[in-house]
């Protein structure tokens, strides 16, 4: 730009600083504005990291939860197997007890029915040939 | 206490209960005590009573089960609160089918029933008189003395005829139905202790008592008086294991002999009788700590560690035999065996070759067993109900029939086996078994009996003629005695017995407590013994 360039700046100038009259209140508004947005942005951002954090935390608490859920289900499986366990030993202690019941019926019915050979005809040699002991 | 209202319908009794709430009550039924309750706080009415208040608190107690079939005609029911002597509080007339005849609440022998603490019909000491319990006391004693001769001084009275004696100043108790006597075992291995209960048994038998055998822990001496029944003392087995009393049925606690013994002496009705040494121990471990209150609904609750403990030792010779024997015995007519074949008979005389003997198993009246003898059939048969075979035996001598009736029990293994045996010697030949409605009515132990029996006869050659019900929808039959079929050939095939025929059909089907005919899908099973 020359020096002479000078001369038609002045007849702009009014009009300019009208202008600016006119927009400064609106730069102001703007600029609080600008200033509202950037600490909005600010506090979304703040409020993003939290978020971030606490989505964070919520994932370690999940991957704990499906741990404690994957270690009950496990318990829980061991408590049917248990339960499932007690049942059998319950019918093999129902039946320990049976035993008693029917060892004695047989003893009673041997000792009773079948060894008493008073009556009988035995046959001494038959006898013989029962070994009573294994060795 | 002021009378108050009592509503008898077709359900029950509904009371005013204002006065009487937690108490025990006895029901009279003309005037005679029939059973008691404890009212319930949550007994209530199905309808309310017209024209009652809702101020007014009314308790419902509904029939025993067992007495409903049998309140027929008019009769009076009054409540009476137990421990009171201001009698009757609440009385009414009711006649629940609309006969206006008087009710019969008895025996075919004319004896009084009542209900019972275990919720089925019986006879009380109050209604016997005096006499009856003079008998049996004397029958006690007797018993008692063989006991003593027999284990040593180590037998007492127990149950009700303890808890009568010091509770009610040395008198039995009303609404008692026997004698009740327990000993203390010198053994403490359950089955050396059953072994020695069986010989006890032989004891009492030898002695030429008749001796019903409920457990391996449980033996009853039945005496009859002037041709039907009176009166019965039970036995009780008891015995110490591991620092704990065991004493058949309810008791499993920390004892030691020196808890127990010496005897004590008690006075009942005016005899000495021993007693445990603290009496009043064993009465808590009988009936709780409310024993000194009287309560004639009072029911055993024993844990099921003690129970299990008692069925597997000792078992149950006993199971359903009572339901079956009430047919019988609580009749109001003697009961008729039918003249005609059942559906299961035929098929078996249809098959079974000419000459083959037949066994009916659980025979019942004997109804299958005459029609086979009267077919030309020789029969032997047996059940565990006396009352069916003295039945049976009456209608064999008015049809001319020689037929073997035997009572066996075939939850006793013994005695199978020796029927097995006795019966083998016998005939050597092929035999042919029956058992009609058998094998829905016994449990495991009993089944495992007839299909051993079935494998001793068949050996040489001849079927075994089973059902079994295939409708588990049945209403007499408990659920846990419904089968099926698969299981039930896999049990006979334990004892190698294989299935040459099974056929689906349908029968009539009446059981012990639902008498009333049922069309019903039954499996008809042949076995015969595979030899190979």
């Amino acid at each position: 730009m020359t020096p002479d360039d000078a001369a038609p700046r002045r007849p702009l100038a009014r009009p300019a600083h009208l202008v600016r009259r006119v927009l400064a209140p609106a730069g102001l508004e703007l600029a609080g504005q600008l200033s509202a947005l950037q600490q909005e942005f600010a506090d979304l951002r703040a409020a993003d990291d939290r978020l971030r954090e606490e989505l964070d935390e919520a994932r370690g608490r999940t991957r704990e939860l499906e741990a404690e859920v994957a270690r009950l289900r496990g318990l829980g499986d061991e408590v049917g197997a248990l339960r499932e366990e007690v049942a059998r030993l319950r019918d093999g202690l129902h039946e320990e007890r049976r035993l008693h019941l029917r060892v004695a019926e047989l003893t009673d019915l041997v000792t009773e029915l079948v060894l008493p050979l008073h009556d009988r005809e035995i046959d001494p040699a038959v006898l013989r040939s029962l070994r009573p002991e294994t060795l | 206490m002021p009378p108050r209202s009592l509503w008898p319908s077709a359900d029950g009794l509904a009371y005013e209960s204002a006065d009487v709430a937690g108490r025990v009550l006895d029901v009279l039924l003309d005037d005679r005590r029939v059973w008691s309750f404890r009212d319930r706080p949550d007994g209530v009415a199905p309808e309310r009573p017209p024209g009652v208040d809702e101020g007014t608190r009314v308790g419902f107690e509904p029939w025993p089960p067992a007495l409903l079939p049998h309140l027929r005609g008019t009769f009076r029911v009054a409540l009476r609160t137990v421990g009171e002597d201001a009698g009757a509080w609440a009385e009414a007339e009711t006649s629940l089918d609309g006969d206006p005849g008087p009710l019969r609440l008895a025996d075919r022998h004319g004896r009084p029933l009542v209900v019972n603490k275990w919720g089925r019909l019986g006879h009380a000491l109050g209604d016997a008189g005096p006499a009856m319990v003079e008998r049996m006391l004397d029958s006690m004693d007797e018993i008692r003395a063989l006991v003593q001769a027999h284990l040593g001084d180590r037998v007492y009275v127990t149950g009700g005829s303890l808890l009568g004696p010091v509770r009610e100043d040395g008198h039995v108790l009303p609404h008692d139905d026997d004698a009740d006597l327990a000993y203390l075992s010198r053994l403490s291995v359950p089955v050396d202790v059953v072994l020695e209960a069986f010989e006890l048994g032989r004891v009492l038998a030898g002695a030429g008592h008749r001796v019903l055998r409920l457990s391996a822990g449980h033996l009853q001496v039945l005496v009859e008086h002037e041709g039907r029944p009176d009166h019965y003392v039970d036995v009780f087995t008891g015995f110490l294991l591991e620092g704990r009393w065991f004493q058949h049925f309810p008791i499993r606690t920390e004892a030691t002999e020196e808890d127990l013994l010496p005897p004590v002496t008690v006075l009942v009705e005016g005899r000495p009788e021993p007693a445990p040494r603290d009496p009043e121990r064993m009465l808590v471990e009988l009936f709780g700590p409310g024993w000194r209150v009287p309560d004639p609904a009072y029911q055993f609750d024993i844990p099921p560690e003690t129970a299990d403990r008692f069925y597997g030792w000792f078992a149950d010779y006993n199971v359903e035999r009572e339901g079956w024997e009430d047919e019988v015995v609580l009749a109001t007519e003697e009961p008729r065996p039918a003249r005609a074949m059942s559906g299961l008979a035929r098929a078996l005389h249809a098959t079974a070759p000419d000459g083959a003997p037949v066994l009916d198993l659980g025979c019942g009246l004997g109804s299958d067993a005459l029609a086979l003898a009267a077919a030309g059939r020789t029969v032997r048969a047996v059940d565990f109900s006396r009352y069916a075979l003295e039945t049976a035996r009456r209608a064999a001598g008015e049809r001319d029939l020689d037929v073997a009736f035997d009572v066996l029990n075939l939850l006793d293994t013994r005695l199978v086996l020796r029927l097995g045996a006795e019966l083998a010697a016998g005939h050597p030949g092929a035999w042919t078994v029956l058992g009609r409605r058998l094998l829905n009515a016994l449990e495991d132990r009993g089944r495992d009996n007839v299909f051993r029996l079935c494998g001793m006869l068949l050996r040489r050659g001849g079927t075994a003629h089973l059902d079994v019900v295939a409708n588990h929808a049945h209403p007499g039959i408990a659920p846990h005695r419904h089968l099926r079929l698969d299981d039930v050939l896999a049990e006979a095939a334990r004892h190698r017995l294989v299935a040459d025929e099974v056929v689906l059909c349908t029968e009539p089907v009446s059981w012990a407590g639902a008498p009333e005919e049922r069309l019903t899908d039954l499996w008809r099973i042949t076995l015969r013994r595979r030899n190979s």
